[in-house]
């Protein structure tokens, strides 16, 4: 069953679609991502929705027991973390209007920053506040530009996906005599 | 003393460019009045902060000479002058020469110049390997690396802009050139020709040749000195990471040493004497200077604003029994002197701080202080950073080692805040301790794997985050997405 999927599709129609999740030198990539899946680009001009406040990209997804939805805002430069909650509320608000109420989801707003920049008082500020689709209200979750969207969504991502990866360099043995 | 005026320009801004040293693979940082080295555990932050005190102690070229430590030693008990036969010979030929001539012959000026550079070797290895107490200065190199270990240091202390200090530590011993040392010419020439003159042309008075020989030679290599490097480096104090516990045990070490000691004549030394790198031996060793005659800093004010601010308490140095006894009494009604031995690490770590301030540092010093926030709470670590401004203010230059995210997030307000213009910066309450951003230099060490070791590079406070781009971020951003995954989850409405 693709009820989210066919939904979405009928709702904002092929071109609209996109492939991958990319602005300017930013990216998050869907593979792994749970299938049959949709990607809108929000930026879209057949959607004409210049005037609303929105996000980059909204991700659907059909699954078993529940959908995915994910509204994405890459950001490739600095950015201020009460305009990105405003864009990806206005994200979860197009979602809400487009999306069958029927058809059980679980809900991530999900930021994708190329910077590695993660200041307190922006932690903070993004802690601080929820995004609301239908009746779930969460907390914002991040990734750097080039991890899988999929760590966003899975509980238990693999280390390598969780946005960057730790670099715990060398093992220090004994000096070389 | 309170000023903006960015405390810049002094001898100590140079920079220093290591590679293949501990677990660095390449580093290249510029002193400013406040130096911050950051980034993980053990990727070199301390061997970079052990390697600039070894520098600062080896850097008093001309007490050098006056100690006469560039050529092996007059020995008066057996007068003869260990002069090199290619130092000795040109400087015969040249007061000899009849046509002789005030200028120096380049041939000599050359040998000079190779006994410059065998002495900062000799010296500079010396104090290197007693800085980190290595025996052999192969422990230093880079273990994976297959380069040489070069330092090289270069700045306002070297005459000619780009010329500079290089090291090269090749098996066990450290070569050292120096670029574009300058030519210098004498006063002196006439008279030590006629001192020359003077002396018979006899087998038997080679004592006399070679002891002025080794004047002038001493003479014109301390003219070179003087002109290529006209200050040398300031005076630097080292606070090892370990000094709650070194401060603390103090007493029970030299008292051990001292036992030690009294018996070495009549019977062998049941234990060895311990043995310390030189930053944790010199720290031993001036922190006790604390409270005896002859002892001073300039910093009482600083000192007493320390206690004060961090420590909630007073230090106090007791010598009445010759040895000093530090005591702590908390800044609170009834309270009584306790030895720091009985008080918190927090105290134990920051009391040298004080006391190196009120005993020690004096203006244009460098103190270099591992981890000053080791022990201590959050809302104290940022009061630490501003007692650091504060130091820079007066005219301490300070160098840390830190994993503190909140002191350098207090580091970056300070500097945002010398950002805004005169009248608004006075509405803030640390307005006097604003930091100018020229006056502070971070750096950020990280490991690369693919490499085997660390690079360094400078991070500058980004104008919109109003913090520096250091790795704690990272840290938090995964901390905070698996509390917003394990939040999320509990509102999925479906399992």
């Amino acid at each position: 069953m693709s009820a989210l999927v066919e939904a979405i599709e009928a709702k904002v129609g092929s071109e609209a679609l996109a492939t991958e999740c990319r602005k300017e030198n930013t990216t998050v990539l869907l593979d792994g991502a749970p299938t049959p899946h949709a990607v809108v680009d929000l930026d879209s001009s057949i959607l004409d929705l210049s005037e609303r406040r929105r996000c980059d990209y909204l991700f659907v997804a059909d699954a078993p027991e529940a959908g995915w939805v994910a509204v994405i805002e890459l950001k490739s430069r600095t950015f201020s973390a009460e305009g990105v909650i405003e864009q990806l509320e206005g994200g979860a608000e197009l979602a809400d209007e487009w999306l069958p109420e029927a058809v059980p989801v679980n809900f991530r707003p999900v930021l994708v920053h190329r910077l590695p920049i993660f200041g307190m008082h922006r932690k903070t500020a993004l802690d601080r506040r929820r995004v609301q689709f239908r009746g779930s209200r969460v907390k914002v979750q991040t990734l750097s530009s080039g991890a899988r969207l999929r760590a966003a969504l899975d509980s238990r991502p693999d280390e390598d996906e969780v946005g960057h990866r730790r670099d715990q360099g060398p093992r220090h043995g004994r000096p070389v005599e | 003393m309170s000023t903006q005026e960015p405390t810049t320009g002094n001898p100590g801004d140079y920079r220093l460019r290591v590679k293949n040293f501990g677990p660095i693979v390449e580093a290249e940082v510029e002193m400013r009045p406040l130096t911050v080295f950051v980034g993980p555990s053990n990727s070199g932050k301390s061997y970079l902060a052990g390697l600039l005190y070894a520098m600062h102690r080896n850097s008093a070229w001309t007490s050098l000479l006056r100690k006469g430590a560039l050529f092996p030693r007059w020995v008066p008990a057996r007068p003869k002058v260990q002069l090199p036969d290619s130092v000795a010979r040109p400087i015969h030929s040249w007061l000899t020469a009849q046509e002789g001539a005030p200028v120096i012959p380049e041939d000599l000026m050359a040998e000079l110049r190779k006994a410059c550079e065998r002495q900062i070797a000799q010296s500079m290895e010396d104090e290197v390997r007693r800085a980190f107490g290595v025996a052999d200065l192969k422990q230093l190199r880079r273990w994976s690396s297959f380069g040489g270990t070069e330092i090289e240091w270069s700045g306002k202390n070297v005459a000619t802009p780009g010329s500079a200090v290089r090291l090269d530590l090749l098996d066990s011993s450290l070569s050292a050139s120096i670029s574009d040392l300058p030519s210098v010419s004498v006063d002196d020439y006439s008279s030590w020709q006629h001192l020359m003159e003077a002396i018979p042309k006899d087998d038997d008075k080679d004592f006399a040749k070679n002891l002025l020989s080794y004047f002038v030679a001493t003479e014109v290599i301390e003219k070179l000195l003087k002109k290529g490097f006209p200050s040398t480096l300031p005076r630097a104090h080292y606070l090892p990471g370990d000094r709650a516990g070194l401060l603390r045990h103090r007493e029970a070490v030299f008292g051990n040493l001292i036992r030690n000691a009294s018996t070495v004549a009549s019977q062998p030394a049941v234990r060895e004497n311990p043995a310390f790198p030189g930053i944790v031996a010199d720290f031993l060793e001036e922190v006790g200077w604390s409270g005896s005659q002859g002892a001073g800093g300039d910093y009482t004010g600083l000192s007493v604003e320390v206690e004060k601010n961090l420590l909630g308490g007073e230090v106090e140095v007791n010598r009445q029994g010759g040895s000093p006894v530090f005591l702590y009494r908390a800044d609170a009604p009834g309270s009584e002197d306790i030895p720091l031995a009985r008080t918190s690490s927090m105290v134990s770590g920051l009391a040298p701080v004080a006391l190196y301030l009120s005993w020690n540092v004096h203006s244009g010093d460098v103190l270099i202080i591992e981890e000053p926030e080791a022990h201590v709470h959050p809302e104290k670590q940022v009061e630490i950073a501003r007692q650091l401004v504060r130091m820079v203010r007066d005219g301490i230059r300070v160098v840390i080692t830190t994993h503190s995210e909140w002191m350098v997030e207090q580091l970056g307000n300070l500097i945002q805040l010398s950002q805004l213009d005169e009248n608004r910066r006075a509405e803030f309450r640390y307005a006097d301790i604003s930091l100018d951003p020229r006056e502070i230099g971070v750096w950020l060490f990280r490991k690369d794997s693919a490499l085997g070791g660390s690079l360094v590079e400078e991070i500058r406070v980004d104008p919109e985050e109003g913090a520096f781009p250091t790795d704690f971020g990272r840290v938090r951003e995964d901390l905070y997405n698996e509390n917003a995954a394990i939040y999320n989850r509990g509102k999925d409405p479906v399992d």
